[in-house]
């Protein structure tokens, strides 16, 4: 089953996605306007979202497809500065990526760039609340 | 254009039944009516080169759009206060693609997501990939296009992708599909 299947039979996945794609684009759209405390929160649920997805596919048997929303839950909380967060997610992807070279080293940037916000950070403050699983 | 593909009326406020999994409205059709109505009234006429779309559902290499908008359902002054040219353009940008994808391809975005600060556009779950880019200077569409070309070529997941560039002032945009080298 490909992803686009998947989404036109699960009404609760394509829930689920819409509301993490409005907030991506919320986020993006508020950044761009100079709001970052309304980026930040929409960038952090953007990224609880990601990661229920990314489990749910898994989950479903779409591994390759749900490694994207693992990046992008990384991604999402590093952009919240949920820096504790964003590392874990990124250190998931990166043992995920495999033989991707090219998406092992797009892990590996996101990585670096983490880890670099973190040592001008205290460690431990903003860690992301587990997410829940999506209910089919 | 003599021989260009009329795909005819496109109400701009499509966008949003089109692709009802991103919000479109919301977020890229006041931007691109506020740029259309700035090139003239309504209807807009596109101008579309297809020659790179081998995914095109028209008969022709170019195509004609008419692009129907309402400048009294936006508030463009406040979009104008609120955002840099350089955003409202690339927003627009996005919105026209939104346009194109089902008009001149079978396509449908249904997902955004985040990769290293940059956002990412899904087509049709992970088929396809869409780089987009617009731009206010005419004398630099096709460079741009050839940009985004090599970016989408270089896409870590590696697939297929559509590529939608547009010029504002003289409302002519690039829409492309390549595979990954």
């Amino acid at each position: 089953m490909t992803l686009m299947e998947l989404l036109q039979s699960d009404a609760a996945l394509r829930e689920v996605m819409t509301e993490k794609n409005a907030a991506i684009l919320e986020a993006d759209m508020l950044k761009s306007r100079g709001d970052l405390p309304g980026a930040i929160r929409q960038y952090r649920r953007a990224g609880e979202l990601e990661y229920q997805i990314f489990r749910y596919l898994e989950d479903t048997g779409l591994p390759d497809a749900a490694l994207i929303n693992l990046i992008s839950a990384a991604s999402c909380w590093y952009e919240a500065e949920e820096l504790l967060a964003a590392r874990r997610a990124a250190h998931e992807a990166l043992e995920r990526c495999g033989s991707n070279e090219r998406l092992a080293e797009s892990c590996a940037q996101l990585l670096a760039k983490i880890e670099r916000a973190l040592s001008f950070s205290r460690a431990g403050e903003g860690m992301a609340p587990v997410p829940e699983p999506v209910k089919a | 254009m003599v021989n260009a593909h009329q795909v005819g009326k496109v109400p701009l406020s499509s966008m949003g039944a089109n692709h009802p999994m991103i919000s479109a409205r919301r977020y890229f059709e006041e931007p691109a009516a506020y740029l259309l109505s700035q090139g003239g009234p309504s209807p807009a006429r596109l101008v579309v080169d297809c020659s790179q779309n081998t995914q095109r559902k028209i008969e022709g290499s170019d195509a004609e759009l008419d692009v129907e908008f309402d400048p009294d359902e936006y508030e463009f002054g406040r979009l104008a206060a609120t955002l840099e040219r350089r955003q409202v353009i690339e927003f627009a940008a996005v919105g026209l693609a939104l346009l194109f994808l089902p008009n001149l391809a079978d396509g449908q975005v249904t997902e955004v997501v985040q990769v290293n600060g940059r956002t990412d556009y899904w087509v049709n779950g992970r088929e396809r990939l869409l780089e987009v880019s617009g731009t206010q200077d005419p004398s630099r569409l096709r460079t741009r296009h050839t940009e985004k070309v090599v970016q989408g070529g270089e896409n870590p997941r590696r697939r297929p992708y559509f590529v939608s560039v547009s010029s504002f002032v003289d409302r002519r945009s690039i829409f492309s599909f390549h595979e990954v080298p």
